[in-house]
């Protein structure tokens, strides 16, 4: 209860401290700061898996991504009109004043969960929320990762490769380059385990992506084909695109897993999705392929 | 014969990823596009043979545990535009990118076909989250669409209205959270039935409205929407303009008929809905009156012609019987119809003029009615259908919507219609003054590659015609 | 305590909503943002505690983490326009 509290004020007093200072080197890190408390609330709300995705990829490397750009650009701030905060404010507080008779309305209910875990033994994991992302609701994850996909190569398509901020300190090159392996180990490990215990694809791939962008930080890159980087960003949308079409055109339906085929086809799923997350957030971060 | 509804989303996919490939992609291109066409108007076919919707649950889970994807005459209808206008710009393209802009030719048929599928993603779904996700994919890449040509004001347009729309799409997802939290179900026809019974749904639906109305350019959110669609190569503005703006207002209205059900409170939310699109088509009109560019005045008439999906909204609700209600939803799906065949012929069209005099400004406006006959007829075609001149598609929505609006009494609707189409009038007028003109400085005789200048002509020619065709086209609303 | 989530959810909306009308420049409104989110994903992740069985509703879990995706892509989208911008603007000065 006292913990509840205490994270729960300290998330709110991250948030305001991010939103409110001036200096955009301060919002950032108090950003990173939110987005670790919020990982931590939310297993307290027994949201494991959710969590890893929210510290890995939401604070880290969404972080990675903004210090970046405080490192790269210079960030103008204009000056607000105080009538634009008058309404801002307005706007904000009538929706609070809108929203807290909600809370009378809710109550504990039975939702989905029973659906779920009645049809755990029919989906071919363990995990119920590998469950519902790969095989129940399946169709969303394809439209999650075409999602990602599209976005990097908006990214590509826009950036012509500008000067960015680069760390060469020798000792933490080398850092980087002896780390990869064991964070390529242990992210396909992360993505295994997703289909019995907390874990997953996405949490495995943004591990990597981690590792990945590590080593871009130092000056490096990894050395691999272009034309191979190529086609692994676009692994995981082709991959889930040809499986749902498959099982289509064979007579099944769009995205329906014949029963013994399940586990292997979210398992070829989730290790294709690993690897193009963690190349697209990679991408992403670099700016070119 | 049936259709797996799945073939809609993921063939444009396949063709995306396709196109990357850079000896592929032409052939990929030809061969998704058509594929994808006839795809979209098979789906169509089917809804108007069919006379109940048609579902299926992806992954063989029935909702609330899967999600459902729904075709019906509202959604075949849309599908099939979507189609004619992707064809349209699909042929336009083959031809502007190898004139310019050959270095972005590489990405550009991914977002094109990433579009399409989103696209027909949305209209196909019925699962609250599954629309969140496919409006997401919608806005990302819009986003990245108006960035392409990769200048200052193109960059800054796609922030602006990237970051609107993230902020539009979580306040959606708000919406959701709460019908969730309340009923335990994200389907629509599931949630029909749940939400006659409280007045819970209330909470979520100014979320919903306010966020559903930023994306569709609703007054007073419309700000975002001139600099970005004008900002961007003509293909693109044009499918912009004609299609990506639709789907929030297509869900406004399948939210309302299918599952708000009939509440005194809704009367009220339905005129203020009805006042801000009356609102828009004013400011809009007067806008794009004033305008000195091509581009941003086809994009203020989009605000405008936006507008009139939004001014019917009390029409809806005021209508008794199930006959008039038809009527509305009839007009509502020609008006979309006919305005994004319209909106993409004179982009397109706009895109010719631009290629030619090298200028965006309307008064450099190349003489088109004397050297190039077909960009004059694009222009000629699609302007008549924005005004709502007789025979078009955009003749035949104004006509049932204001049959139905002094149907029901409700003599403001049929008021704004009527001063909408003089408005439009008035700012479609220069552009054809100036495509008549005879000064000879400008008449260039520099000719236009012949994809580009049929194109935009076919769309438009499409756009006026189709009123002839309403008739058989609309009767797969029959059903809805 | 469940409601004390949900208010803590509905309070981080407000703020967000603010900081995001009155932003002094895009990053300050794209940090805006990416606050909303965390708020609306903790507002799903408390609903998904709110059940009366000891194990917590699996959906919103999925739904969440499709949403932290989606949310850190057109983040991505949203950095590298504004660094592209801040570049432009450096050229051209």
């Amino acid at each position: 209860m006292l913990l509840d509290l205490m994270l729960g004020s300290l998330l709110l007093l991250s948030a305001l401290l991010s939103l409110h200072s001036r200096n955009s080197l301060k919002s950032g890190i108090f950003f990173v700061v939110f987005g670790l408390l919020s990982g931590l609330l939310w297993v307290r709300l027994e949201a494991p898996d959710v969590a890893m995705v929210e510290i890995v990829l939401g604070s880290a490397v969404t972080s990675l991504l903004i210090f970046k750009l405080i490192a790269t650009a210079r960030i103008k701030a204009v000056k607000v009109h105080r009538i634009r905060k008058f309404w801002a404010g307005v706007i904000s507080l009538a929706f609070l004043v809108y929203m807290i008779p909600y809370l009378l309305t809710l109550r504990k209910e039975q939702r989905i969960e029973v659906l779920v875990f009645e049809k755990l033994s029919m989906s071919g994991v363990e995990s119920p929320v590998t469950a519902v992302l790969l095989n129940f609701r399946g169709y969303d994850t394809l439209l999650e990762v075409g999602v990602i996909t599209l976005a990097v190569f908006g990214i590509i398509a826009l950036n012509k490769g500008d000067k960015v901020y680069v760390w060469r300190d020798p000792l933490v090159q080398s850092l980087s380059r002896w780390i990869l392996p064991m964070t390529v180990f242990f992210s396909f490990y992360v993505t295994y385990l997703g289909t019995f215990s907390v874990g997953g694809a996405f949490q495995g791939g943004s591990l990597l992506a981690g590792g990945l962008i590590f080593l871009s930080l130092t000056g490096q890159d990894v050395h691999i084909g272009e034309s191979i980087k190529k086609s692994l960003l676009l692994l995981s949308l082709l991959v889930f695109c040809g499986v749902g079409l498959m099982y289509a055109v064979t007579g099944y339906g769009f995205l329906v897993y014949p029963l013994p085929l399940s586990t292997i086809s979210i398992i070829l799923i989730e290790l294709s999705i690993c690897l193009s997350t963690a190349l697209l957030l990679y991408t992403a971060y670099r700016g070119k392929v | 014969m049936s259709l797996d509804l799945g073939y809609l989303v993921a063939f444009p996919i396949l063709g995306g990823l396709l196109s990357l490939i850079g000896r592929l992609r032409l052939y990929a291109v030809f061969v998704f596009g058509l594929l994808s066409c006839f795809l979209s108007f098979y789906a169509f076919l089917l809804s108007l043979k069919h006379g109940k919707p048609l579902y299926q649950w992806v992954g063989g889970w029935i909702p609330p545990l899967g999600i459902g994807l729904r075709l019906d005459g509202l959604s075949g209808f849309f599908l099939m535009f979507t189609a004619v206008v992707f064809v349209g710009v699909g042929v336009y393209s083959l031809g502007f990118f190898k004139s310019a802009y050959k270095e972005r030719e590489e990405f550009f048929w991914f977002f094109f076909f990433f579009l399409w599928a989103g696209l027909n993603a949305f209209f196909l779904s019925e699962d609250l989250f599954n629309l969140y996700v496919s409006l997401e994919v919608l806005s990302l890449t819009a986003g990245v669409l108006v960035a392409l040509p990769g200048h200052k004001k193109a960059v800054r347009a796609s922030l602006n209205y990237l970051l609107l729309s993230l902020f539009a799409s979580l306040l959606y997802l708000f919406g959701v959270a709460i019908i969730y939290a309340s009923y335990g179900s994200l389907s629509m026809h599931m949630l029909a039935k749940s939400f006659s019974e409280g007045g819970e749904f209330l909470y979520s639906l100014l979320p919903l409205i306010v966020s559903l109305s930023i994306k569709s350019a609703l007054f007073p959110f419309h700000f975002w929407l001139p600099p970005a669609h004008s900002s961007t190569i003509a293909p693109a503005s044009a499918l912009l303009s004609s299609l990506v703006v639709k789907p929030p207002a297509y869900l406004l209205l399948r939210v309302w008929i299918e599952v708000f059900p009939k509440d005194k409170s809704l009367e009220y939310v339905s005129w203020v809905l009805g006042l801000l699109g009356a609102l828009a088509i004013f400011f809009g009109s007067y806008y794009a009156i004033r305008q000195k560019t091509i581009k941003m005045l086809l994009a203020y008439s989009t605000v405008a012609q936006m507008g009139y999906l939004f001014l019917i909204v009390p029409l809806y609700y005021k209508a008794q019987y199930a006959e008039m209600r038809t009527t509305v939803i009839e007009g509502f799906t020609m008006q979309a119809f006919s305005h994004a065949l319209a909106k993409a012929s004179m982009f397109l069209a706009s895109g010719n003029a631009i290629y030619v005099s090298k200028r965006d400004d309307i008064s450099y406006m190349p003489g088109f009615a004397h050297s190039h006959p077909f960009t004059f007829f694009a222009l000629f075609f699609s302007g008549a259908t924005l005004v709502g001149l007789p025979l078009s598609g955009g003749f035949f929505a104004k006509f049932l919507l204001i049959k139905a609006s002094f149907e029901v009494s409700m003599l403001f609707q049929g008021v704004v219609l009527l001063l909408g189409s003089l408005l439009a009038a008035l700012y479609v007028y220069p552009i054809w003054r100036e495509s008549l003109s005879f000064q000879p400085e400008k008449i260039y005789h520099l000719p236009i590659p012949r994809l580009m200048e049929v194109s935009a002509f076919a769309l438009g020619f499409v756009a006026f015609s189709s009123g002839l065709v309403a008739g058989f086209l609309l009767q797969a609303l029959s059903g809805v | 305590m469940i409601s004390f989530y949900y208010i803590l959810s509905f309070i981080l909306v407000a703020v967000s909503v603010y900081h995001f009308i009155a932003a002094e420049s895009p990053f300050k409104r794209l940090i805006a943002v990416n606050i909303l989110g965390s708020a609306v994903f903790l507002f799903f992740l408390t609903t998904s505690k709110n059940t009366p069985s000891q194990n917590p509703d699996p959906v919103p879990h999925a739904l969440v983490l499709t949403g932290i995706v989606v949310a850190v892509s057109a983040t991505a989208v949203g950095i590298a326009l504004i660094l592209s911008l801040s570049k432009r603007e450096k050229d051209e000065s």
